[in-house]
């Protein structure tokens, strides 16, 4: 039987893995043991977060388990930087008992290609925010549905795989800062036919404000997500008043259900990180604090730093 | 929210006729409010009437000031009338009758005088131990409202402390009030009020929070701080309408500077307002936590 367990001694080492396989009886084949293996060890905790019908089958194997061990996937992988927190909060409540995950993230066909990007993003960002946690988390594959390119990012984002009861070092791994540069490079940055600019010349930002808001409601986006794309245009604006070179303005405009807002300054952000507001900061007195915050706060913000200025985009959906 | 039925006014913006109500928690509030209201007379041509057993050099406004209290004491601009003056009978019980023709007398002889307008004071939380105890405090209120809110020179403050106030009489303080008066505000640009306030002490903060208004929050927060250096420093946010994320990295700052452990406490604060730091997590603001919420209870 193939053990889990940290094959090396070193304490708190993540463990994380892709585990690619083909229909049911092959998924239970490993999943069961890695389950039991984690519910017969004391020091650690199992988390099970998988697509409802694999959930069903998983179930039916451990009776008594508890019931918050079993979470549907669907409603676990709701967007990249939260999941990313919610995980974190998860495993940091479950201390000092290690977390042994089964986390199958959740694959849709309606999502653009970016969306997808993201995701995998999120599956490579697993090895930076959980080094030194000592969790373990395997995550399923379906190769039998999931198209190429997916499995793909899973041998990029995963450390080790597991397939057909065997493990190994996946040789198109790589680290979480080259595979979201890469993400970031595949990005384009389409120019709205039509757009509303708002110059931003003084650090008063109560006109900013009102001025999205305004456009927020137009556009029918609720009272609280309007607030939150208030707050976290608030805080790009305030960011590049502080850091950036003028001129300093806002660029807004809609897409169907979708509204952008784009804060734009001249400066040349140099020592911009690809990984730059995605790695949940300890406190609020972290460095980067506030572009991790505006990454909760909206479906989704791309920062671009270039030789023609620093722009960062915010996209939030009615 | 705090209940607003009646008008609440910063101290600098007494007008005549105004019959005010001033519940302190503690000293430092009282004289915030009483030494302006004091002052502000004493520095134009309005007449002060103060009732107090205190000797004038220890009265807020007037402790430690460079006036010239004879000076003004003997042109009738400061009248600092003892109780047994203004309102105690010969067997030193309180007298409302002789409390009226106190008030009327000094506000009909101010104009002769040559005064402009009269300001007049009292703490009557002695009154509320008197036989008769919280009856006889709306007495006494109902006589200097009868002095003051029909004249076009007069305007008046009652004082009382409301640690030795049950909250019944509170109410019924209230309602014989049409003013409650306010510390002034330590900043107001329009878009952000910051006002000191007083059990639990702390800062009040109205309106909207932002990058440019972080020096402001910072000078008085840093403020109330030094001043007690021994409390958890409570902020009033019912009316806060807007916090930046920046916002929030500054409070945390100052609430990591607290001595011994105290907290920074966010109190009324709106779901709209918290939903971003429920967003981050409150574990990721140390020693900041939300006090009473909106409507009341303590979380």
């Amino acid at each position: 039987m193939t053990s889990f367990a940290p094959a090396d001694a070193e304490p708190r080492r993540l463990e994380h893995r892709a585990f690619l396989f083909g229909g049911m009886d092959d998924f239970l084949a490993t999943a069961v043991p890695f389950v039991r293996e984690g519910l017969e060890d004391d020091d650690l905790s199992v988390v099970v977060v998988v697509k409802q019908h694999r959930l069903t089958a998983l179930r039916d194997h451990f009776p008594g388990g508890a019931d918050d061990m079993f979470i549907d996937a669907d409603a676990f992988y709701e967007h990249p930087v939260r999941t990313l927190r919610s995980y974190l909060e998860l495993v940091k409540a479950k201390d000092p008992r290690r977390v042994q995950a089964l986390a199958e993230p959740v694959w849709r066909d309606e999502w653009s290609e970016r969306e997808t990007l993201e995701w995998a993003r999120y599956e490579s960002l697993i090895n930076e925010v959980f080094q030194g946690t000592g969790a373990t988390a395997l995550c399923p594959y379906d190769t039998s549905a999931l198209p190429k390119p997916i499995l793909e990012h899973a041998r990029r984002t995963h450390p080790r795989l597991v397939q057909d009861g065997d493990v190994s070092d996946s040789r198109r791994f790589a680290s979480p800062r080259e595979f979201s540069a890469g993400v970031d490079r595949t990005r384009e940055f389409p120019k709205p036919r039509e757009s509303e600019y708002l110059p931003l010349a003084s650090h008063d930002l109560h006109e900013l404000r009102r001025w999205v808001g305004r456009r927020a409601d137009r556009h029918g986006l609720s009272a609280q997500d309007a607030q939150n794309l208030v707050t976290a245009v608030n805080e790009v604006a305030a960011n590049a008043l502080r850091h950036g070179i003028p001129p300093v303005g806002v660029r807004l405009w809609t897409e169907g259900e979708d509204l952008f807002c784009e804060v734009g300054d001249n400066g040349y952000w140099s020592s911009f990180s690809p990984l730059a507001g995605f790695v949940p900061p300890k406190t609020a007195l972290e460095s980067g604090f506030g572009l991790w915050t505006v990454r909760l706060l909206v479906d989704m913000a791309e920062v671009r730093a270039g030789w023609d200025g620093t722009f960062v985009r915010l996209r939030i959906s009615r | 929210m705090e209940t607003t039925w009646f008008h609440e006014r910063p101290v600098s913006d007494v007008r005549p006729g105004d019959h005010g109500l001033l519940g302190y928690a503690d000293a430092e509030e009282r004289d915030r409010v009483v030494g302006p209201f004091v002052q502000a007379a004493l520095a134009t041509e309005e007449k002060v009437v103060y009732i107090t057993d205190e000797p004038a050099e220890r009265l807020p406004g007037l402790e430690r000031c460079s006036l010239d209290l004879r000076k003004l004491k003997s042109s009738r601009q400061l009248r600092v009338l003892s109780r047994r003056e203004a309102c105690l009978g010969r067997t030193g019980a309180f007298e409302p009758g002789k409390l009226s023709d106190t008030l009327f007398r000094e506000r009909e002889s101010a104009f002769g005088e040559g005064f402009r307008a009269v300001r007049m004071t009292m703490d009557s939380t002695w009154l509320l131990h008197e036989p008769g105890g919280p009856d006889t405090v709306l007495i006494c209120e109902d006589r200097v409202d009868q002095a003051i809110s029909p004249s076009t020179m007069a305007m008046g403050i009652c004082q009382i402390d409301v640690r030795r106030c049950g909250t019944r009489q509170l109410t019924a303080l209230h309602a014989s009030h049409e003013v409650l008066m306010r510390v002034d505000a330590e900043f107001d640009d329009g878009i952000l009020t910051i006002r000191r306030i007083y059990g639990p002490f702390g800062l009040l903060l109205r309106g909207e929070l932002d990058a440019s208004r972080h020096s402001h929050l910072s000078e008085h927060l840093l403020r109330a701080m030094a001043s007690r250096p021994r409390e958890d420093i409570h902020l009033n946010v019912a009316g806060l309408d807007f916090i930046d994320i920046g916002g929030l990295n500054l409070l945390a700052h100052h609430a990591a500077d607290l001595p011994r452990g105290g907290e920074l406490i966010l109190d009324h604060l709106r779901p709209d307002v918290e939903n971003v730091i429920t967003m981050v997590g409150w574990n990721r603001l140390p020693r900041l936590r939300p006090g009473v919420r909106v409507g009341g209870a303590t979380s």
